[in-house]
């Protein structure tokens, strides 16, 4: 008796097998969707122009023009702000020689040819600056195009080029003391992606 | 039961911290055009010794001395200089004799007067005269008398006319 019961187990149990071996045996399908691509976007700003903007040997009432291209060779729209640091300034007497420098800065000078696979930024001719060079000195005095782009809709896309005439003078009545005077300086061109700031408190 | 909600409340407060902090690492860049260069020149002249053609005392009437030096520009710009003579003292004042004829003048050349443009490290010879009139009176006599020269400069950029700036 007991050697039926063990056989009645067994039988149960390969019945069980079968029932799970069907299990295996259901439709099935699968479909795949490849090639699914994450990639970071680039910022990267570019000088170009006429540069660098050297003038020697000034005398009063002389004035020099320079282009200065800040070009947007990333793939992210760009918020950009461009500046002034000084390494030589000769100072006499409280001022600066920058502040005897008299510029005027242009937003895409129609005198200019845009340069080739770029498109020029900002409305023509429009002035934007036109004061003393020490007025552009340091990363408080910027030019940015920080209200442009939140106000306007105008952050510097890829592909664009915002270009600027400087006009450096100095001015006919500049006194004696400024003779042999000189100011050497870098121009800063800064990038940072427009995607997700804040106006007021804009990332560099 | 409460210890596991704030544990979660703790876990989402880190979670929120790592997103902040994420703003901070928005991509950037930077382009910079070092050492352009604004420099003024100078304006600066200087006058060489006089040279005379003969020894300047013991004039006598009818005499003509001619004089030269030299201007030159040793600033960087180029000029505009104009020579003045200051003549002063007894020889050269028509004071000192209350009659007849006198005194002795100074007469620059006339290719040497007015405004002159004068290139950076170049230098022009200034010539002129010294005369005594052969009818000057016997009062001139031993009398002596001062002669320099003044040369005013000028940037000759941007200044068409220097005489008015």
């Amino acid at each position: 008796m007991r050697k039926k019961i063990y056989l009645s187990m067994i039988l149960v149990i390969l019945a069980s097998a079968l029932v799970g071996g069907a299990t295996f045996a259901l439709f099935t399908d699968q479909a795949t969707n490849s090639g699914n691509t994450f990639t970071a976007g680039t910022v990267d700003v570019n000088l170009g122009g006429t540069l660098p903007f050297n003038v020697t040997n000034m005398a009063p009432g002389d004035s020099a023009t320079r282009y200065v291209e800040i070009r947007n060779d990333g793939t992210l729209d760009m918020l950009f702000r461009g500046y002034v640091t000084a390494t030589t300034n000769t100072a006499v007497g409280g001022a600066t020689f920058a502040d005897q420098l008299q510029v005027t800065v242009t937003l895409h000078p129609s005198d200019y040819a845009t340069p080739p696979g770029y498109t020029a930024y900002g409305p023509p001719d429009g002035v934007i600056y036109s004061g003393p060079l020490s007025g552009l000195i340091g990363v408080d005095n910027a030019l940015d195009n920080v209200d442009a782009a939140f106000v306007d809709g105008w952050p510097l896309m890829p592909g664009y080029v915002a270009v600027y005439k400087m006009v450096v003078g100095l001015p006919l009545e500049t006194g004696n003391e400024w003779q042999n005077a000189q100011f050497v300086g870098n121009l800063v061109a800064e990038g940072t992606q427009f995607a997700h700031q804040e106006q007021g408190s804009v990332q560099w | 039961m409460k210890t596991k909600i704030y544990l979660s409340l703790l876990i989402i407060a880190l979670a929120s911290a790592l997103v902040g902090g994420a703003t901070f690492a928005l991509f950037t860049d930077t382009a910079t055009n070092a050492d352009n260069t604004f420099a003024t020149g100078t304006v600066d002249v200087s006058a060489g010794d006089q040279n005379y053609s003969v020894p300047i005392g013991n004039m006598a009437p009818g005499d003509n001395i001619a004089g030269t030096f030299t201007v030159t520009n040793s600033g960087t710009l180029k000029i505009w200089f104009k020579v003045t003579a200051n003549a002063s003292g007894a020889l050269f004042t028509a004071s000192t004799c209350s009659h007849g004829t006198g005194p002795a003048a100074v007469a620059i050349d006339a290719a040497d007067t007015g405004w002159i443009a004068l290139d950076p490290g170049a230098s022009q010879e200034i010539n002129y005269t010294v005369s005594l009139p052969l009818a000057a009176d016997n009062c001139y006599q031993g009398v002596s008398g001062t002669l320099s020269f003044t040369v005013d400069a000028e940037q000759w950029a941007n200044n068409p006319n220097p005489e008015n700036s």
